[in-house]
Protein backbone atom coordinates (compact mmCIF):
# COMPACT_ATOMS: atom_id res chain seq x y z
CA UNK A 1 0.00 0.00 0.00
CA UNK A 2 2.70 2.70 0.91
CA UNK A 3 4.42 1.71 -2.54
CA UNK A 4 1.30 3.17 -4.22
CA UNK A 5 2.54 6.95 -3.04
CA UNK A 6 6.05 6.01 -4.96
CA UNK A 7 3.96 5.24 -8.08
CA UNK A 8 1.68 8.50 -7.44
CA UNK A 9 4.56 10.86 -7.19
CA UNK A 10 6.49 9.53 -10.41
CA UNK A 11 2.74 10.20 -12.42
CA UNK A 12 2.10 13.97 -10.77
CA UNK A 13 5.52 14.63 -11.77
CA UNK A 14 5.35 13.24 -15.05
CA UNK A 15 2.03 14.56 -15.98
CA UNK A 16 3.57 18.20 -14.66
CA UNK A 17 7.04 18.20 -16.83
CA UNK A 18 4.39 17.01 -19.73
CA UNK A 19 2.27 20.01 -19.18
CA UNK A 20 4.87 22.82 -19.04
CA UNK A 21 7.39 21.09 -21.86
CA UNK A 22 5.00 20.07 -24.51
CA UNK A 23 2.85 21.90 -26.71
CA UNK A 24 0.46 19.12 -27.73
CA UNK A 25 -3.01 19.81 -26.77
CA UNK A 26 -3.98 16.77 -24.05
CA UNK A 27 -1.19 17.34 -22.13
CA UNK A 28 -0.14 21.22 -22.43
CA UNK A 29 -0.80 23.54 -19.64
CA UNK A 30 -3.25 26.25 -21.16
CA UNK A 31 -2.34 28.50 -18.31
CA UNK A 32 -0.07 30.14 -15.51
CA UNK A 33 -2.35 29.53 -12.87
CA UNK A 34 -2.43 25.31 -14.50
CA UNK A 35 1.24 25.26 -14.36
CA UNK A 36 1.35 26.63 -10.56
CA UNK A 37 -1.04 23.96 -9.74
CA UNK A 38 0.37 21.55 -11.63
CA UNK A 39 3.67 22.16 -9.61
CA UNK A 40 1.54 22.03 -6.30
CA UNK A 41 0.46 18.84 -7.01
CA UNK A 42 3.38 17.45 -7.56
CA UNK A 43 5.22 18.81 -4.50
CA UNK A 44 2.37 17.82 -2.17
CA UNK A 45 2.00 14.24 -3.46
CA UNK A 46 6.27 14.09 -3.29
CA UNK A 47 5.80 15.37 0.29
CA UNK A 48 3.42 12.15 0.86
CA UNK A 49 6.00 9.67 -0.97
CA UNK A 50 8.37 11.01 1.03
CA UNK A 51 6.48 10.41 4.18
CA UNK A 52 4.96 6.99 2.99
CA UNK A 53 7.10 4.77 1.27
CA UNK A 54 9.02 2.30 3.12
CA UNK A 55 12.36 3.44 2.61
CA UNK A 56 14.11 0.89 4.50
CA UNK A 57 13.26 -1.54 1.74
CA UNK A 58 13.99 0.28 -1.38
CA UNK A 59 16.74 2.42 -1.94
CA UNK A 60 16.91 5.89 -1.06
CA UNK A 61 18.34 7.23 -4.45
CA UNK A 62 15.24 6.10 -6.19
CA UNK A 63 13.92 9.85 -4.61
CA UNK A 64 15.86 10.98 -7.33
CA UNK A 65 13.83 10.33 -10.12
CA UNK A 66 10.62 12.10 -9.26
CA UNK A 67 12.45 14.65 -7.88
CA UNK A 68 14.89 15.42 -11.45
CA UNK A 69 11.11 14.86 -13.51
CA UNK A 70 9.56 17.71 -11.21
CA UNK A 71 12.95 19.60 -11.65
CA UNK A 72 12.81 19.49 -15.31
CA UNK A 73 9.28 20.23 -14.91
CA UNK A 74 9.93 23.44 -13.21
CA UNK A 75 12.33 24.20 -16.27
CA UNK A 76 9.96 23.69 -18.65
CA UNK A 77 7.51 25.83 -16.15
CA UNK A 78 9.93 29.02 -16.70
CA UNK A 79 10.72 28.68 -20.21
CA UNK A 80 6.31 28.81 -21.34
CA UNK A 81 5.79 31.46 -18.63
CA UNK A 82 5.91 34.17 -20.93
CA UNK A 83 3.61 32.44 -23.36
CA UNK A 84 1.05 31.78 -21.42
CA UNK A 85 -1.93 33.26 -20.10
CA UNK A 86 -2.40 33.92 -16.51
CA UNK A 87 -5.93 32.20 -16.45
CA UNK A 88 -7.69 29.88 -19.19
CA UNK A 89 -9.53 32.57 -21.40
CA UNK A 90 -11.92 29.81 -22.72
CA UNK A 91 -13.26 29.72 -19.55
CA UNK A 92 -15.70 31.52 -17.21
CA UNK A 93 -12.99 33.65 -14.91
CA UNK A 94 -15.94 32.79 -11.82
CA UNK A 95 -15.81 28.80 -12.44
CA UNK A 96 -11.58 29.21 -12.82
CA UNK A 97 -11.76 31.06 -10.01
CA UNK A 98 -13.87 28.57 -7.84
CA UNK A 99 -11.90 25.24 -9.09
CA UNK A 100 -8.25 27.74 -7.93
CA UNK A 101 -9.61 28.06 -4.15
CA UNK A 102 -11.07 24.52 -4.15
CA UNK A 103 -8.01 22.90 -5.44
CA UNK A 104 -5.62 25.15 -2.91
CA UNK A 105 -8.07 24.05 -0.22
CA UNK A 106 -7.43 20.45 -0.53
CA UNK A 107 -4.17 20.49 -1.39
CA UNK A 108 -3.29 22.44 1.96
CA UNK A 109 -6.13 20.01 4.09
CA UNK A 110 -3.95 17.01 2.30
CA UNK A 111 -0.55 18.78 3.42
CA UNK A 112 -2.19 19.20 7.47
CA UNK A 113 -3.85 15.69 7.71
CA UNK A 114 -0.49 14.10 6.35
CA UNK A 115 1.95 16.44 8.39
CA UNK A 116 0.22 16.41 11.29
CA UNK B 1 22.50 38.51 -23.17
CA UNK B 2 19.30 37.94 -25.14
CA UNK B 3 15.77 37.85 -24.03
CA UNK B 4 15.60 34.19 -24.29
CA UNK B 5 18.79 32.81 -23.37
CA UNK B 6 17.76 35.11 -20.05
CA UNK B 7 14.72 32.76 -19.96
CA UNK B 8 16.93 29.36 -20.61
CA UNK B 9 19.67 30.65 -17.85
CA UNK B 10 16.60 31.47 -15.43
CA UNK B 11 14.88 27.66 -16.12
CA UNK B 12 18.13 26.15 -15.54
CA UNK B 13 18.94 27.62 -12.14
CA UNK B 14 15.38 27.48 -11.38
CA UNK B 15 15.59 23.57 -12.41
CA UNK B 16 19.10 23.55 -10.25
CA UNK B 17 17.24 24.99 -7.38
CA UNK B 18 14.75 22.28 -7.09
CA UNK B 19 16.72 19.41 -7.60
CA UNK B 20 18.71 21.14 -4.81
CA UNK B 21 15.92 20.94 -2.73
CA UNK B 22 14.68 17.76 -3.66
CA UNK B 23 18.19 16.43 -3.09
CA UNK B 24 19.07 17.96 0.14
CA UNK B 25 15.26 16.12 1.44
CA UNK B 26 16.42 12.57 0.63
CA UNK B 27 14.67 10.23 2.61
CA UNK B 28 17.05 9.16 5.88
CA UNK B 29 15.34 5.94 7.15
CA UNK B 30 16.62 5.06 10.67
CA UNK B 31 19.35 2.77 10.39
CA UNK B 32 20.45 -0.20 13.49
CA UNK B 33 22.24 0.94 15.32
CA UNK B 34 25.86 0.85 15.57
CA UNK B 35 26.02 0.96 18.94
CA UNK B 36 25.96 -2.68 20.21
CA UNK B 37 26.44 -4.82 23.43
CA UNK B 38 25.54 -8.50 24.71
CA UNK B 39 26.83 -12.00 22.91
CA UNK B 40 29.40 -11.09 20.73
CA UNK B 41 28.18 -14.12 18.43
CA UNK B 42 24.87 -13.48 19.15
CA UNK B 43 25.05 -10.13 17.82
CA UNK B 44 27.37 -10.95 15.00
CA UNK B 45 24.24 -13.22 13.98
CA UNK B 46 21.38 -10.91 14.29
CA UNK B 47 23.16 -8.17 12.74
CA UNK B 48 23.63 -10.65 10.08
CA UNK B 49 20.14 -12.05 9.61
CA UNK B 50 18.74 -8.60 9.88
CA UNK B 51 20.78 -7.72 7.02
CA UNK B 52 19.05 -10.27 4.51
CA UNK B 53 15.54 -8.92 5.89
CA UNK B 54 15.10 -5.53 4.30
CA UNK B 55 13.23 -2.88 6.56
CA UNK B 56 13.49 0.54 8.89
CA UNK B 57 15.71 -0.87 12.04
CA UNK B 58 16.80 1.59 14.74
CA UNK B 59 17.25 -0.60 17.92
CA UNK B 60 16.62 -4.12 18.62
CA UNK B 61 17.04 -6.34 21.54
CA UNK B 62 17.28 -9.93 21.14
CA UNK B 63 17.78 -12.80 23.65
CA UNK B 64 18.08 -16.04 22.95
CA UNK B 65 17.52 -18.89 25.79
CA UNK B 66 18.84 -22.24 26.02
CA UNK B 67 17.73 -23.74 29.44
CA UNK B 68 19.38 -22.26 31.89
CA UNK B 69 21.46 -20.33 29.28
CA UNK B 70 20.83 -16.75 28.05
CA UNK B 71 22.40 -15.23 25.33
CA UNK B 72 21.25 -11.39 24.41
CA UNK B 73 21.89 -8.57 21.84
CA UNK B 74 21.30 -5.07 22.04
CA UNK B 75 21.40 -2.80 18.84
CA UNK B 76 21.13 1.06 20.73
CA UNK B 77 19.55 -0.66 23.35
CA UNK B 78 20.17 -2.22 27.28
CA UNK B 79 18.04 -5.16 28.62
CA UNK B 80 16.09 -2.58 30.49
CA UNK B 81 14.92 -0.25 27.34
CA UNK B 82 11.56 -0.19 27.03
CA UNK B 83 9.87 -1.54 23.85
CA UNK B 84 5.96 -2.13 23.22
CA UNK B 85 5.58 -5.34 22.99
CA UNK B 86 2.17 -5.58 20.87
CA UNK B 87 0.06 -8.10 20.13
CA UNK B 88 2.00 -10.01 22.52
CA UNK B 89 0.39 -8.84 24.84
CA UNK B 90 -2.89 -11.16 24.02
CA UNK B 91 -0.65 -13.80 25.85
CA UNK B 92 -1.19 -11.84 29.15
CA UNK B 93 -4.17 -11.79 28.48
CA UNK B 94 -4.71 -15.33 27.61
CA UNK B 95 -2.92 -16.34 30.67
CA UNK B 96 -5.57 -14.31 32.82
CA UNK B 97 -7.98 -16.45 31.39
CA UNK B 98 -6.83 -19.82 32.53
CA UNK B 99 -5.54 -18.13 35.64
CA UNK B 100 -9.21 -16.75 36.35
CA UNK B 101 -10.51 -20.64 35.02
CA UNK B 102 -7.90 -21.78 38.19
CA UNK B 103 -9.11 -19.68 40.44
CA UNK B 104 -12.85 -20.70 39.72
CA UNK B 105 -13.71 -17.10 38.87
CA UNK B 106 -14.84 -17.88 35.54
CA UNK B 107 -15.08 -21.30 33.06
CA UNK B 108 -13.93 -21.72 29.48
CA UNK B 109 -17.71 -21.51 28.64
CA UNK B 110 -18.99 -18.53 30.51
CA UNK B 111 -20.52 -16.40 27.87
CA UNK B 112 -19.07 -12.64 27.06
CA UNK B 113 -22.61 -11.71 28.07
CA UNK B 114 -22.59 -12.51 31.73
CA UNK B 115 -19.77 -10.42 32.40
CA UNK B 116 -20.22 -7.68 30.14
CA UNK B 117 -23.71 -5.22 29.32
CA UNK B 118 -24.10 -6.64 26.26
CA UNK B 119 -27.94 -7.19 26.29
CA UNK B 120 -29.33 -9.94 23.99
CA UNK B 121 -26.71 -9.22 21.72
CA UNK B 122 -24.84 -11.58 19.11
CA UNK B 123 -21.35 -10.84 21.14
CA UNK B 124 -23.60 -11.93 23.96
CA UNK B 125 -23.19 -15.77 23.32
CA UNK B 126 -19.53 -15.87 22.51
CA UNK B 127 -17.84 -17.55 25.11
CA UNK B 128 -14.64 -16.84 26.61
CA UNK B 129 -12.82 -19.78 25.15
CA UNK B 130 -13.98 -18.90 21.88
CA UNK B 131 -12.37 -15.38 22.44
CA UNK B 132 -9.05 -16.86 23.28
CA UNK B 133 -8.82 -18.75 20.39
CA UNK B 134 -9.80 -16.31 18.11
CA UNK B 135 -13.11 -18.46 17.17
CA UNK B 136 -15.47 -16.02 18.17
CA UNK B 137 -17.02 -15.17 14.88
CA UNK B 138 -16.02 -11.32 15.97
CA UNK B 139 -14.27 -9.25 13.42
CA UNK B 140 -10.99 -8.17 13.26
CA UNK B 141 -11.62 -4.80 14.47
CA UNK B 142 -14.70 -2.87 16.05
CA UNK B 143 -15.00 0.04 13.25
CA UNK B 144 -18.41 1.97 13.55
CA UNK B 145 -18.68 3.82 10.78
CA UNK B 146 -17.79 7.46 12.70
CA UNK B 147 -14.77 5.97 13.46
CA UNK B 148 -13.76 4.64 9.42
CA UNK B 149 -12.14 8.21 8.85
CA UNK B 150 -10.53 9.06 11.86
CA UNK B 151 -9.02 5.31 11.76
CA UNK B 152 -7.71 6.02 8.54
CA UNK B 153 -6.42 9.46 9.04
CA UNK B 154 -4.19 7.95 12.30
CA UNK B 155 -2.88 5.28 10.46
CA UNK B 156 -1.35 7.61 7.70
CA UNK B 157 -0.44 9.58 10.63
CA UNK B 158 1.29 6.98 12.82
CA UNK B 159 -1.21 7.92 15.25
CA UNK B 160 -2.74 5.03 17.75
CA UNK B 161 -6.07 4.67 15.80
CA UNK B 162 -7.46 3.09 19.25
CA UNK B 163 -8.76 4.62 22.57
CA UNK B 164 -11.85 4.30 23.15
CA UNK B 165 -13.39 3.68 26.33
CA UNK B 166 -14.89 0.20 27.53
CA UNK B 167 -18.19 1.56 27.94
CA UNK B 168 -17.68 2.69 24.04
CA UNK B 169 -15.90 -0.71 23.24
CA UNK B 170 -18.82 -2.65 24.38
CA UNK B 171 -21.89 -0.88 22.85
CA UNK B 172 -19.76 -0.74 19.79
CA UNK B 173 -19.47 -4.93 20.62
CA UNK B 174 -23.32 -5.05 21.34
CA UNK B 175 -23.76 -4.05 17.47
CA UNK B 176 -21.34 -6.71 15.89
CA UNK B 177 -23.09 -9.49 13.84
CA UNK B 178 -20.99 -12.43 14.32
CA UNK B 179 -19.59 -14.63 11.20
CA UNK B 180 -18.62 -18.04 11.23
CA UNK B 181 -17.08 -19.39 14.39
CA UNK B 182 -13.93 -20.50 13.03
CA UNK B 183 -10.23 -18.98 13.19
CA UNK B 184 -10.23 -15.17 12.61
CA UNK B 185 -7.99 -12.98 14.01
CA UNK B 186 -9.10 -10.44 16.17
CA UNK B 187 -8.33 -7.84 18.31
CA UNK B 188 -11.88 -6.25 19.08
CA UNK B 189 -12.25 -10.39 20.93
CA UNK B 190 -9.48 -9.77 22.96
CA UNK B 191 -9.80 -6.59 23.97
CA UNK B 192 -13.62 -7.95 25.50
CA UNK B 193 -11.83 -10.90 26.59
CA UNK B 194 -9.77 -8.99 28.92
CA UNK B 195 -12.14 -6.32 29.68
CA UNK B 196 -14.61 -9.23 30.48
CA UNK B 197 -11.90 -11.31 33.02
CA UNK B 198 -11.41 -7.74 34.87
CA UNK B 199 -14.82 -7.23 35.47
CA UNK B 200 -15.13 -11.25 36.75
CA UNK B 201 -11.92 -10.05 39.09
CA UNK B 202 -13.59 -6.99 40.25
CA UNK B 203 -10.60 -4.42 38.93
CA UNK B 204 -9.12 -3.36 35.69
CA UNK B 205 -6.97 -4.82 33.19
CA UNK B 206 -4.25 -3.05 34.00
CA UNK B 207 -4.61 -4.03 37.75
CA UNK B 208 -5.29 -7.31 36.79
CA UNK B 209 -2.13 -8.25 34.47
CA UNK B 210 -0.04 -6.51 37.42
CA UNK B 211 -1.56 -8.51 40.07
CA UNK B 212 -1.72 -11.94 38.52
CA UNK B 213 1.02 -12.12 35.67
CA UNK B 214 3.22 -9.37 36.25
CA UNK B 215 3.87 -9.26 40.04
CA UNK B 216 4.19 -12.91 40.90
CA UNK B 217 6.75 -13.47 38.19
CA UNK B 218 8.98 -10.52 39.43
CA UNK B 219 8.19 -8.49 35.62
CA UNK B 220 8.97 -4.84 37.52
CA UNK B 221 9.36 -3.48 34.08
CA UNK B 222 6.16 -4.29 32.78
CA UNK B 223 3.02 -2.80 32.71
CA UNK B 224 -0.05 -1.15 30.73
CA UNK B 225 -0.70 1.56 29.56
CA UNK B 226 -4.40 2.66 28.32
CA UNK B 227 -3.82 6.43 27.79
CA UNK B 228 -0.39 8.39 27.39
CA UNK B 229 -0.80 9.60 30.93
CA UNK B 230 0.33 6.73 32.30
CA UNK B 231 3.66 6.65 30.13
CA UNK B 232 6.50 8.60 30.99
CA UNK B 233 7.35 11.84 29.88
CA UNK B 234 10.85 10.52 27.98
CA UNK B 235 8.62 6.82 27.03
CA UNK B 236 10.12 5.79 23.85
CA UNK B 237 8.90 5.52 20.89
CA UNK B 238 9.46 4.16 17.54
CA UNK B 239 9.45 4.23 14.28
CA UNK B 240 6.63 3.67 11.05
CA UNK B 241 7.92 0.65 8.40
CA UNK B 242 8.61 3.79 6.19
CA UNK B 243 10.73 5.36 8.44
CA UNK B 244 8.29 8.04 10.10
CA UNK B 245 8.66 8.64 13.85
CA UNK B 246 5.32 6.92 15.33
CA UNK B 247 3.25 8.05 18.70
CA UNK B 248 2.86 5.69 21.24
CA UNK B 249 0.08 3.02 21.36
CA UNK B 250 -1.70 3.26 24.59
CA UNK B 251 -5.14 1.80 22.50
CA UNK B 252 -7.56 2.85 26.12
CA UNK B 253 -9.77 -0.35 26.08
CA UNK B 254 -8.55 -2.57 24.07
CA UNK B 255 -5.24 -2.41 25.95
CA UNK B 256 -5.75 -6.18 26.42
CA UNK B 257 -5.29 -6.67 22.76
CA UNK B 258 -1.92 -5.13 22.66
CA UNK B 259 -0.74 -2.05 24.86
CA UNK B 260 1.79 -3.73 27.24
CA UNK B 261 5.39 -2.04 27.23
CA UNK B 262 8.33 -4.32 28.67
CA UNK B 263 11.55 -4.89 28.55
CA UNK B 264 13.96 -7.51 27.45
CA UNK B 265 14.94 -8.58 30.95
CA UNK B 266 11.28 -8.67 31.90
CA UNK B 267 10.45 -10.47 28.88
CA UNK B 268 13.17 -13.35 29.36
CA UNK B 269 11.61 -13.96 32.62
CA UNK B 270 8.32 -14.24 30.86
CA UNK B 271 9.50 -16.58 28.05
CA UNK B 272 11.45 -18.79 30.34
CA UNK B 273 8.58 -19.18 32.59
CA UNK B 274 6.25 -20.05 29.40
CA UNK B 275 9.10 -22.43 28.46
CA UNK B 276 9.53 -24.31 31.94
CA UNK B 277 5.92 -24.11 32.90
CA UNK B 278 5.73 -22.12 35.77
CA UNK B 279 4.33 -18.84 34.65
CA UNK B 280 0.75 -18.20 36.00
CA UNK B 281 -1.57 -19.64 33.48
CA UNK B 282 0.20 -21.08 32.01
CA UNK B 283 -1.99 -23.64 30.36
CA UNK B 284 -2.52 -21.13 27.66
CA UNK B 285 0.26 -22.59 25.58
CA UNK B 286 -1.56 -25.57 25.10
CA UNK B 287 -3.34 -25.93 21.75
CA UNK B 288 -6.82 -26.32 21.53
CA UNK B 289 -8.23 -25.23 18.80
CA UNK B 290 -6.87 -25.08 14.85
CA UNK B 291 -5.58 -21.84 13.52
CA UNK B 292 -5.65 -22.29 9.71
CA UNK B 293 -2.53 -23.65 7.89
CA UNK B 294 -1.09 -26.25 10.10
CA UNK B 295 -1.11 -24.16 13.30
CA UNK B 296 -3.24 -24.71 15.96
CA UNK B 297 -4.16 -22.15 18.55
CA UNK B 298 -4.22 -22.57 22.50
CA UNK B 299 -5.33 -19.28 24.71
CA UNK B 300 -3.76 -16.64 22.11
CA UNK B 301 -0.21 -18.55 21.82
CA UNK B 302 0.17 -19.90 18.12
CA UNK B 303 1.92 -23.20 17.93
CA UNK B 304 3.33 -23.96 14.34
CA UNK B 305 4.98 -27.55 14.39
CA UNK B 306 6.74 -27.67 17.99
CA UNK B 307 7.26 -23.70 18.66
CA UNK B 308 4.88 -21.93 20.23
CA UNK B 309 4.86 -18.19 19.90
CA UNK B 310 3.29 -14.96 18.94
CA UNK B 311 4.16 -11.87 17.28
CA UNK B 312 3.20 -8.16 17.90
CA UNK B 313 2.92 -5.01 16.04
CA UNK B 314 2.15 -1.47 16.77
CA UNK B 315 2.93 1.77 14.92
CA UNK B 316 6.56 1.81 15.90
CA UNK B 317 7.37 -1.71 16.93
CA UNK B 318 7.36 -4.89 16.68
CA UNK B 319 7.73 -8.00 18.83
CA UNK B 320 8.34 -12.24 18.91
CA UNK B 321 8.29 -14.41 21.76
CA UNK B 322 8.86 -18.23 21.15
CA UNK B 323 9.68 -20.93 22.32
CA UNK B 324 9.98 -24.95 22.00
CA UNK B 325 9.80 -27.21 25.08
CA UNK B 326 10.92 -30.04 23.49
CA UNK B 327 14.09 -28.22 21.86
CA UNK B 328 14.28 -26.10 25.27
CA UNK B 329 14.74 -23.06 23.66
CA UNK B 330 12.75 -19.96 24.06
CA UNK B 331 13.64 -16.53 21.83
CA UNK B 332 12.31 -12.63 22.39
CA UNK B 333 12.73 -10.61 19.78
CA UNK B 334 12.01 -6.53 20.50
CA UNK B 335 12.49 -3.83 18.13
CA UNK B 336 11.56 -0.18 17.83
CA UNK B 337 10.37 -0.23 14.18
CA UNK B 338 7.51 -0.92 11.63
CA UNK B 339 9.29 -3.58 10.13
CA UNK B 340 8.78 -7.26 11.21
CA UNK B 341 11.08 -9.37 13.21
CA UNK B 342 9.24 -12.70 12.68
CA UNK B 343 11.81 -14.21 10.51
CA UNK B 344 14.43 -13.38 12.80
CA UNK B 345 12.98 -15.08 15.28
CA UNK B 346 11.94 -18.13 13.79
CA UNK B 347 15.65 -17.96 12.43
CA UNK B 348 17.02 -17.99 15.79
CA UNK B 349 14.62 -20.39 17.01
CA UNK B 350 15.85 -22.85 14.26
CA UNK B 351 19.55 -22.53 14.92
CA UNK B 352 21.67 -24.48 16.09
Amino acid sequence: MEYITGFLALAFTAVFAAGSLTRRKAFAAKSRLELVFGAADAAVVLFGARLFMPWGSVPTWLWLVPVAIFAVGVAGAVLRWRDLPAVRPDRPRRRTLAWAVVHAVVLVVVVIVVAG
Amino acid sequence: MTRSKKTLVIAVAAAVAAFAVGAAAIPRPPALSTESRGDSALVHEVRALLAETPGVRDRVSVAVIDGDTVREAHFGATDATEYEIGSVTKTVTGSLLADAIDRGEVEAQTPLGNLLELGSSPAASVTLEELATQSSGLPRLAMPLDRVLPTIVANYRAADPYGSTVDQLVASASEQELGEKEYLYSNLGFALLGQALAAAAGTDYPELAEERVFAPLGMDDSFVPTSTDDLADDAPTGFTAAGRPSEPWTLGADAPAGSVRSTLADMIVYARAQLDETAPGVAATEPIADAGGSSTIGYAWHTTDSVTWHNGATGGFTSLVAFDRDAGRAVVVLNNTGASVDELGFALMEDD
